[in-house]
């Protein structure tokens, strides 16, 4: 049985608000086992980025554990946090978020070399995976506002695996993207999982969460359901289609 | 009135900056308005004080005994003066005091009666004791204004005179308002009863000292030159007026009292420029990045039909909002110091200043400053103008960039928070002029501040240094005593390092020039300890003769010319073989072999003694030794009371105390005596009567240079305290809009695993090479401003302390580090989504 790789117990995270505590989690218990690509789904405001955040230590509760591991991550400073971030996660994000005034490999070895030495091996890593997610040598040295949204989203992805993360996070990977930008995008993301990669990716849309293990649903700050994917079968995805869509009609989405 | 609104809305989003922008500008218009305000005050105190006394502009003074009625006349037919006041008066060149409270004090004065006084001025008496207390007073004396503002005498209170050992007590009466003779380089006016003034007729003569004609006169405005006068002068003779000559105006007086104050003003002028320049390049970097960060905003009013110009000015109102507080409060500021600063002023010049504030000057600057930050930040916001709707939506091309990549990170060595920093700083190299400009201007005065506060760190010490004249307690000896063998006793006693036998320093004139020179004279210059050479070389033979910097900058005299020197009656060529500076006389010296100096003086005989002590021997041990030694000299002869001890001693000393006055006032060289008394013969001579009189170096220069020392050294200090104040302002600022410009770029990089403190040093790593640049152009601005400002206040070569210089350095660069990545510091409470999603 594989293990867990994250967990939480009694999450919580609050915001103030005019004075007002908004409760976005609450009591959250939550295991994310390794290899899985878990999907988080919800309506609009039900706290699926929240959730993102406070999971990989981007933000921290206002309650309760988070474990990475058998590592305690919910009380770290904000320096300690960005430590640990650098060593075990990758984010991928749905405005992409890479630095304006670097070049496509600039951004990807800024992300490598808070971790690693410059060394020929790293850079050849980055060019390589770069390579892969259909971005060439001619692209390398091209700015940020010089790429399609498809092909700025591929750099963000190679920026946030460049680290071989424990766990990669995406918010909405393909929340901003045309629909042959957003599947190319799929298939990559499916390619990493299938090299062993742990994935948490939240999203609203059905088919990003097809290419799941797992999809969580979250209504009011909890976990409503918990839907365990079968296995890729001979009918073209079929019956993940339907189990997922099933899921959703009865989470109400 | 929207965009007022608008205005103060966004001065409430920035109350940070705005605190920073008014600390600038309120520094700016408090030392403008200190400057502007105070500028003509000391000036104007001059001529209100010569008007109020009736005072003539102009004084030449000639020993009588030299005197001729052609001199006057000459006034009339070579200048055009006919109003000439003609009358006498006693000089008496440093005179020593001793004040109401026991302290010595050294003036040079110039004595008079009060008929002559009535003679050269109306007599106007200000603070005084009555007419009955001085009615009852036995030795009266008023003293100018000078001794009751700056030196805090007040009426009853005792001076004594001290001449030869002999003490002549004075009761000052009260004040008198004078224009001449008012100052401590050209000497003090007293007025002295009829029988005191001819009491010192007799008391001051020989050397510097004794009766001259004087005649006072309204120089302005008439071809008069003192130059061109004593040539005159000694064209009708043939003798060498110069030599028994003394002068004084008000244009003397005013370069010698307002050089500290106008140096101090010109200095505030100085630091206000450097603050009001930081201001405005805060404040035009600050609007460019504003613009760049509310592009979108400037879009949704433009679309909303606000015209540019409307926008444009609600960042102007902004800015000149935060000035105009910043103003207010140092006009206020002036305000308040301006009755500190007239104290000030007036215990300067000692001459009391009548312009109580200069309410229009004051208000002019908080003016000046209000209109250059308005100017700069129209210009600024005119920016504007280039975004219409569509592209301010786009955030105009802001985040666009199609040029070379600098610094390439896969060829990056090294680490990576550094190299960053690097890059980014190379990417926006342009942001980094205005931050230079700022260092620059404010690191060469910082820089400037610390050499003044180092150099004055040990009071005068640096100031003796640079007088390039040897420390020595000079002991003059009576007429008629071997120089030499004294010399050879007093180099024998304890704590006397070593002793020169040496001539008396005299005023000599120097053909073609109004600046006359004050001697220094060695056999052998190898003997000298505190003279700096520059350039060249010593004198070594009777025809050279070193100069100063000071001379070559007003006379043009250079090594390797030659001068023409001036004694009585004599004119003898010189050839100009060294080059040295020094803080005496205007740094106007000449320094000569002794050779040299008798051809220009034949008839001058060596009467000086210059005893040099050993470490740790202070002039009074020497005195008392000196006193054990030759214990019945004169000065303790005419000291010593004749009321205690037997009859024969009563005797012994009542004659040794006119022995005394006779060998020390009158060049008595031998003097016998025999009393007889009830049968009793007492017998005596003036053959134990060697030393005339002491005098040292210290402590005149202790008296004359303690208190533009001290105030040197905390001005400096205060100056340095106040610009790393506007250092770190000015970079608070540029780090805190770095972080505000970059919220997101920084927000994405926390996101990857940077932590606070990586951010942190990549914002302070960014102005390190602005920083150094500007540091070591600060550096060797600094050297000039330095050399330049000891050249023109006194005559004399500073250089900048190397190491120090150095040291300083490295410290401002360290500062700006440490408050740069201090002020970055807020990264630290933004949370990584906060930043992200901004």
């Amino acid at each position: 049985m594989a293990s867990s790789v994250l967990r939480t117990e009694k999450l919580c995270k609050s915001f103030s608000n005019g004075g007002t505590q908004q409760h976005v989690i609450k009591n959250l218990n939550l295991d994310i086992t390794e290899g899985d690509l878990t999907v988080i789904m919800g309506s609009s405001g039900s706290g699926k980025s929240t959730l993102l955040y406070a999971l990989s230590g981007m933000d921290k509760p206002t309650l309760g554990k988070v474990y990475f591991g058998d590592t305690q991550i919910h009380d770290y400073s904000n320096d300690q946090l960005a430590q640990f971030r650098r060593g075990n996660c990758g984010f991928v994000f749905q405005s992409v978020y890479l630095l304006d005034d670097q070049t496509v490999l600039d951004n990807v070895l800024t992300g490598a070399l808070i971790v690693q030495k410059n060394t020929p091996k790293l850079v050849n890593k980055a060019k390589e995976l770069l390579k892969k997610v259909g971005l060439h040598e001619e692209d390398w040295k091209k700015y940020p506002n010089q790429l399609s949204g498809g092909e700025a989203q591929r750099v963000g992805i190679v920026r946030a695996i460049i680290n071989d993360p424990k766990i990669l996070f995406a918010d909405e990977p393909t929340g901003a993207l045309n629909s042959a930008s957003s599947r190319d995008v799929l298939d990559i993301f499916t390619e990493i999982h299938k090299n062993g990669q742990s994935i948490v990716m939240v999203t609203h849309d059905l088919k990003t969460a097809l290419r799941g293990t797992r999809v969580l649903y979250l209504r009011d700050g909890g976990v409503v359901g918990d839907y365990r994917m079968p296995p890729y079968g001979d009918d073209d995805g079929q019956e993940r289609r339907a189990g997922l869509t099933a899921f959703l009609e009865k989470m109400g989405w | 009135m929207n965009i007022l609104r608008l205005s103060l809305f966004k001065l409430k989003s920035h109350k940070k900056e705005a605190a920073a922008i008014v600390f600038l500008t309120m520094i700016t218009a408090l030392m403008l308005a200190v400057f502007m305000a105070n500028i003509s005050k000391a000036n104007k105190a001059y001529y209100d004080s010569f008007a109020q006394a009736g005072s003539k502009d102009t004084c030449v003074m000639i020993f009588k005994d030299k005197y001729r009625d052609e001199y006057k006349n000459l006034l009339e037919t070579e200048f055009g003066i006919t109003d000439i006041t003609e009358t006498e008066a006693v000089n008496a060149d440093s005179l020593d005091y001793i004040n109401n409270s026991g302290e010595e004090r050294t003036y040079t004065s110039v004595f008079v009666n009060e008929k002559a006084e009535r003679k050269i001025e109306d007599f106007v008496k200000a603070d005084k004791l009555s007419d009955e207390e001085i009615e009852k007073l036995e030795h009266p004396i008023w003293l100018p204004m000078f001794f009751s503002i700056s030196e805090g005498y007040e009426p009853g209170d005792t001076l004594t005179a001290c001449k030869n050992g002999r003490e002549y007590p004075f009761t000052i009466a009260g004040f008198y308002k004078t224009g001449l003779y008012n100052d401590s380089g050209y000497g003090y006016k007293m007025v002295i009863s009829d029988n005191d003034y001819e009491l010192f007729k007799l008391v001051f003569s020989g050397g510097y000292d004794g009766e001259c004609a004087a005649l006072f006169f309204d120089s302005e405005g008439t071809a008069y030159t003192d130059e061109a006068y004593i040539e005159k002068c000694e064209s009708i003779s043939g003798e060498g007026v110069n030599a028994y000559y003394y002068r004084d105006s008000v244009r003397f007086e005013k370069v010698n009292s307002l050089q500290f104050i106008n140096m101090f003003m010109y200095f505030l002028a100085f630091f206000s420029g450097i603050t009001m320049l930081s201001a405005v390049l805060m404040i035009m970097h600050r609007i460019t990045n504003d613009i760049e960060d509310q592009m979108q905003q400037i879009g949704v009013l433009e679309a909303l039909g606000y015209r540019s110009r409307e926008i444009s000015l609600s960042y102007v109102y902004e800015y000149v909002i935060t000035a105009g507080i910043g103003a207010v409060l140092g006009v206020a500021g002036a305000f308040l110091v301006s009755p500190l600063m007239n104290t000030g002023i007036q215990k300067m010049i000692g001459r009391p200043v009548t312009v109580k504030t200069e309410g229009g000057m004051i208000l002019l600057s908080g003016l000046i400053v209000v209109a250059l930050v308005t100017v700069f930040a129209l210009i600024k916001a005119a920016k504007v103008k280039k975004y219409p709707p569509v592209v301010a939506f786009r955030k105009g091309i802001r985040t666009h960039h199609f040029g070379r990549n600098i610094l390439p990170l896969e060829k990056s060595k090294g680490n990576i928070n550094v190299t960053l920093a690097m890059k980014s700083f190379f990417g926006d190299i342009r942001a980094a002029v205005g931050t230079a400009v700022c260092i620059i201007a404010a690191g060469t005065a910082i820089l400037f501040c610390v050499t003044t506060a180092d150099f004055f760190k040990d009071g005068i010490n640096g100031l003796i240094s640079m007088c390039s004249y040897d420390i020595v307690t000079d002991v003059e000896l009576l007429n008629g005593i071997d120089p030499y063998s004294v010399s050879e006793e007093i180099a024998e006693m304890p704590g006397v390092r070593k002793t020169l036998v040496k001539y008396q320093p005299k005023y000599l004139s120097v053909n073609d020039s109004q600046w006359p020179g004050y001697t220094v004279v060695y056999d052998d210059y190898n003997d000298a300890e505190n003279i700096n050479l520059i350039d060249g070389r010593f004198p070594e033979h009777d025809n050279e003769v070193m100069t100063t910097v000071a001379r070559k900058k007003y006379d043009g005299v250079d090594i390797g010319d030659s001068i023409v020197i001036k004694g009585n009656g004599t004119e003898t060529k010189f050839i100009v073989t060294g080059m040295t500076s020094s803080l005496m006389n205007n740094g106007m010296m000449l320094y000569m072999t002794t050779e040299g100096y008798r051809r220009v003086c034949p008839d001058a005989r060596p009467n000086i003694i210059s005893v040099y002590l050993k470490d740790g021997v202070t002039q009074e041990q020497f005195e008392e030794s000196l006193n054990e030694k030759y214990g019945t000299s004169a000065k303790d002869s005419m000291n010593a009371s004749s009321s205690d001890g037997t009859l024969e001693e009563r005797i012994r000393a009542a004659a040794d105390e006119k022995l005394a006055l006779l060998t020390s006032q009158y060049g008595v060289t031998n003097i016998d005596y025999a009393v007889v008394i009830d049968g009793q013969v007492i017998t005596g001579n003036s053959r134990h009567f060697i030393i005339k009189d002491l005098s040292s170096f210290m402590s005149l220069a202790e008296q004359s240079m303690n208190g533009v020392a001290t105030v040197s050294k905390y001005g400096s200090v205060g100056a340095m305290i106040v610009l790393s104040a506007v250092v770190a302002v000015i970079l608070g600022l540029i780090a805190s809009s770095n972080v505000k410009r970059q919220r997101r770029k920084l927000g994405i990089m926390k996101g990857m695993g940077y932590t606070s403190k990586d951010l942190m040093k990549q914002i302070a790593i960014k102005i390190m090479p602005v920083t150094i640049v500007s540091v070591i152009i600060a550096s060797f601005a600094a050297k000039y401003i330095y050399s330049a400002f000891w050249l023109m206040a006194f005559g004399t070569v500073g250089e900048l302390n190397i190491p120090l210089t150095i040291l300083a350095d490295v410290i401002l660069v360290a500062f700006c580090y440490v408050v740069t990545y201090i002020s970055a510091g807020k990264i630290k409470a933004i949370s990584v989504t906060e930043l992200m999603t901004e």
